[in-house]
Order: structure tokens, then C-alpha cells, then sequence
């Protein structure tokens, strides 16, 4: 080999050593900088499936939007039914709040977001959201969506934020399970299967397919308590803990829209 | 071509590349198989590209490869951006050195090189993450995961290949060899 190549080599592993103990600080930098230089692309891509879809959706045939005309009409007649029900509901809850001096919990004070990028790797489990730190948005911050837990906020740039996903092993959540006393960690599994394995159980505790499992809201933790996160699927018994395997309520692979706590509403 | 030309048109692709596979989910029935194509780029890149050319190719690929996929947990960084470089570069060097065999860039060699770097790529990042958090186990479905992307890597590589040759000078007569190295 000639010695220029040599020297070439040599200089190159010499800069990959250098890069490889850049200080975590720089390496969020350069993250940063990089995910603000690709962040157009991703942009320009949700904009061209969202057109190709809108596209695609509006295009029925006459006998298709009679059809999608009358189910909305009937389904208008229902909600309107339903509405006068929920009003005389919602006057009576009232009544009873006013007359037990109910003390409404403080809810949180959220920033919708849509996803832009799924999960990049096979091992890591993230996603991308078009909502950065001038919307508000910091590290660890918890995502959220109608159905449950999504995951905490990682890399945030100006405009776009990287979500860590509860299905990634990294991500761990304090958990209780519903009608219990038993508490344990949640995080997902390695080996992408869309499960999550909630540890650290008693190996007393007698868990049940179908119990429903919250997040505990430890102090000093990022996840504040009541979030649902799943469903248990199977529980079994270890040499020292209870392990269970639990479906997410959350369908990650569906997921378009999601909510991030920014703080508690004032 | 120039060998310049080539190379920012590549890392253009590569970019985009890298950017649009992010917007792909898993592949659901196929056990969450996810798909990497940057791979197949990164191979065409080492192939056609002159030796120096081909390295810092390799290195700008583990570099932006890193920085995209690595989490940073508080102060702890699971694989090192490190790792990312010198993987491509070592795979840049040893597709120089087939290619300088071969004499040109055949079509088989990228996707045989595609498929074998998807797969390594991928078995050694499980290794490596494995052995930052402490507990290392494989199971098949580690391998089929691994194989099943180099696999769509492999199969995907012939239609860039047959795009950028289309692009680049017209196909010969009775050949499969049609770039010839820079």
C-alpha cells in the first residue's frame, strides 16, 4: 500500500477517535444542528403524503358520497340525542361537585403535535414531532395521547422535537397496576415486538390479563401519575421479581397526532 | 463524471436517503422489520468512488448515521459516534479492494455488499447496545430481523444501481460491468 494511503487511513481513524469522545454536550450540538439541517425533508415529505391522501380520500363516486351523506345525517341525529342526555348528565355533576366542595384536579397544559418521522433504527424506538423549543418544548417532557403514554422528549431543536417511545428498553416508567397495591418499572423490549415488560413485580403479586396499568407518578420522576399505559397480557414469575408482559394501549404504528405536557394548566 | 461530482451527488442521496427512511414504519407483518436502504448508497459510493474518496465517504456516512439514530440518556451515550465511522470506513476499504479485483463496479458486488453491510451494520449495533446496558442475550429473531432488512437491502440494490447507471452512460451490449472505476 502506498504511504500517502497510509496517511490517509491513519488521519481518518485519527478524527473518528476524536469524534468518538466528544463530550455529551457536543454531540447534542451537533444532533441539534443536524436534525435542523434535515428537518425541510421531513417537513416537505408530511406535506406530500398528507396531499396524497387528501387526494386520494376525495375521490368517491356519486352512489359513495349519497351513501357517506346518509350515514352522516343519521349519525347527526344520534349525536344530537346523545347531546341532550350529556347535558342533563353534565347538570348534575355539576350540582354534586358544587354540593361535596370538589376540588378539580389541576389538568395539564398541553402542545399538539403531529409526527413527521417514525423510529430510524431497528433497536432504538423514536419517533419525530414538528414541535421544538419555540413552542415550548424541553427535554423530558412527557407525550401523551387520548388513549395513554406515548413517551418523554429527547433531542429538541427550534422546530422539531426526537420522542423516545415507551416501547424502547431506555425508557423507564414508573408503573402501579389497577386495582392493586403492586408497583413496578415499565420499559419496552430490545427486541422490537411492540410489547412492554413491566419488572421488579412481587412475586406475590397475582397479576391478570386484562388489568389495566397507570403510571405511578414517583417524586423527582417525568411522568406524572394516572397515565394508562397498557393492558397485561401475561405475568410470570422470576428467580428474584414478578415480570409482566403488557400490550400498550397506545397503537404506535398508527400514529399521527400526539399532545406533549408542557406543565400544569394555571 | 468527475469523482467530485459523483461524490457530493451521492451524498446528496445519501442525505435524502437517510431522511426518507425515517418516514417508513416497520414492517408489521414481517415482525417489525425495519428497512435500511442507506446502505445500499453507501456501497455504491465505496464501489465507484476512488480510494480517498471512498474512505471519507465511509466516514460521512457513520458520521450522519450516528448523530441521527444515537440517544443520549442525561451524560450517557450508548455507542460511541466512533464505532459508526470506523464500521463504514472499514467497509469502504473492503469494498475498494474488491472493487480494484473486479475491476469496475459490478451489480452483483453492490447488492452482495448492500445486503452483507445492512446485516453486520444492524448485528453490531445489537451487540454494542447489548453490552452498554449490561445485559447481553441473543435469540433468532435478533438474526431474523438483521437478515431480513439485508435482505430487502440485497434485493433493493440492483434497481438503484440500474438508476444511477441509466443516469450515468448508457448500458453496453452483452456486459455486466458498466461503471469503470474513477
Amino acid at each position: 500500500m502506498p504511504r500517502s494511503r497510509i496517511f490517509i487511513v491513519g488521519a481518518l481513524i485519527g478524527l473518528a477517535l476524536i469524534v468518538s469522545f466528544l463530550n455529551v454536550s457536543g454531540l447534542k450540538v451537533a444532533q441539534e444542528k443536524l436534525l435542523t439541517f434535515v428537518a425541510p425533508v421531513f417537513y416537505s415529505s408530511v406535506f406530500l403524503k398528507k396531499n396524497i391522501t387528501e387526494f386520494t380520500k376525495h375521490r368517491m363516486t356519486l352512489h359513495q358520497l349519497e351513501e357517506a351523506n346518509s350515514k352522516l345525517l343519521s349519525e347527526n341525529r344520534e349525536l344530537k340525542t346523545e347531546n341532550l342526555v350529556l347535558h342533563a348528565a353534565a347538570d348534575e355533576n355539576n350540582q354534586l361537585r358544587n354540593a361535596l366542595n370538589y376540588r378539580e384536579k389541576s389538568a395539564f397544559k398541553l402542545v399538539p403535535a403531529t409526527v413527521i418521522a417514525r423510529d430510524n433504527s431497528t433497536w432504538w424506538n423514536s419517533f419525530k414531532i414538528d414541535r421544538g423549543s419555540r413552542d415550548g418544548i424541553a427535554p423530558d417532557m412527557v407525550i401523551i395521547t387520548e388513549c395513554g403514554l406515548v413517551g418523554k422528549t429527547s433531542v429538541v431543536t427550534p422546530g422539531l422535537s426526537t420522542i423516545v417511545l415507551i416501547t424502547d428498553e431506555s425508557c423507564l416508567v414508573a408503573s402501579k397496576v389497577q386495582g392493586t397495591s403492586d408497583q413496578g418499572i415499565c420499559s419496552g423490549i430490545r427486541i422490537p415486538t411492540g410489547g412492554l415488560q413491566l419488572n421488579f413485580l412481587n412475586k406475590l403479586a397475582n397479576l391478570q390479563a386484562g388489568q389495566k396499568v397507570y403510571t405511578a407518578g414517583v417524586s423527582g420522576g417525568i411522568f406524572p401519575s394516572g397515565i394508562e399505559i397498557g393492558t397485561v397480557k401475561s405475568f410470570c414469575l422470576r428467580e428474584l421479581d414478578g415480570q409482566a408482559i403488557l400490550d400498550p394501549t397506545v397503537d404506535f404504528s398508527n400514529l399521527e397526532h400526539v399532545f406533549v405536557i408542557v406543565g400544569a394548566k394555571e | 463524471m468527475k469523482p467530485l461530482t459523483l461524490f457530493l451527488f451521492l451524498l446528496v442521496v445519501l442525505l435524502l436517503t437517510m431522511s426518507l427512511e425515517a418516514l417508513v414504519p416497520s414492517l408489521a407483518f414481517l415482525g417489525q422489520v425495519h428497512l435500511v436502504f442507506f446502505t445500499i448508497i453507501f456501497c455504491f459510493a465505496a464501489l465507484a468512488l476512488p480510494f480517498f474518496g471512498s474512505l471519507f465517504f465511509g466516514f460521512i456516512t457513520g458520521l450522519i448515521e450516528g448523530l441521527l439514530v444515537l440517544e443520549i440518556h442525561g451524560q450517557h451515550v450508548e455507542i460511541r459516534l466512533g464505532w459508526f465511522i470506523i464500521f463504514f470506513m472499514l467497509w469502504a476499504f473492503m469494498l475498494q479492494l474488491v472493487s480494484d479485483i473486479t475491476d469496475g463496479v459490478r451489480w452483483e458486488l453492490h447488492s452482495l455488499g448492500a445486503g452483507l453491510c445492512t446485516a453486520t451494520f444492524l448485528l453490531g449495533e445489537f451487540f454494542l447496545l447489548s453490552f452498554s446496558r449490561g445485559n447481553f442475550f441473543i435469540t433468532g429473531e435478533v438474526f431474523l430481523l438483521s437478515f431480513l432488512s439485508a435482505g430487502i437491502s440485497l434485493i433493493l440494490a440492483p434497481l438503484f444501481y440500474g438508476c444511477v447507471q441509466f443516469w450515468l452512460s448508457p448500458p453496453k451490449q452483452n456486459s455486466t460491468t458498466y461503471l469503470t472505476p474513477l
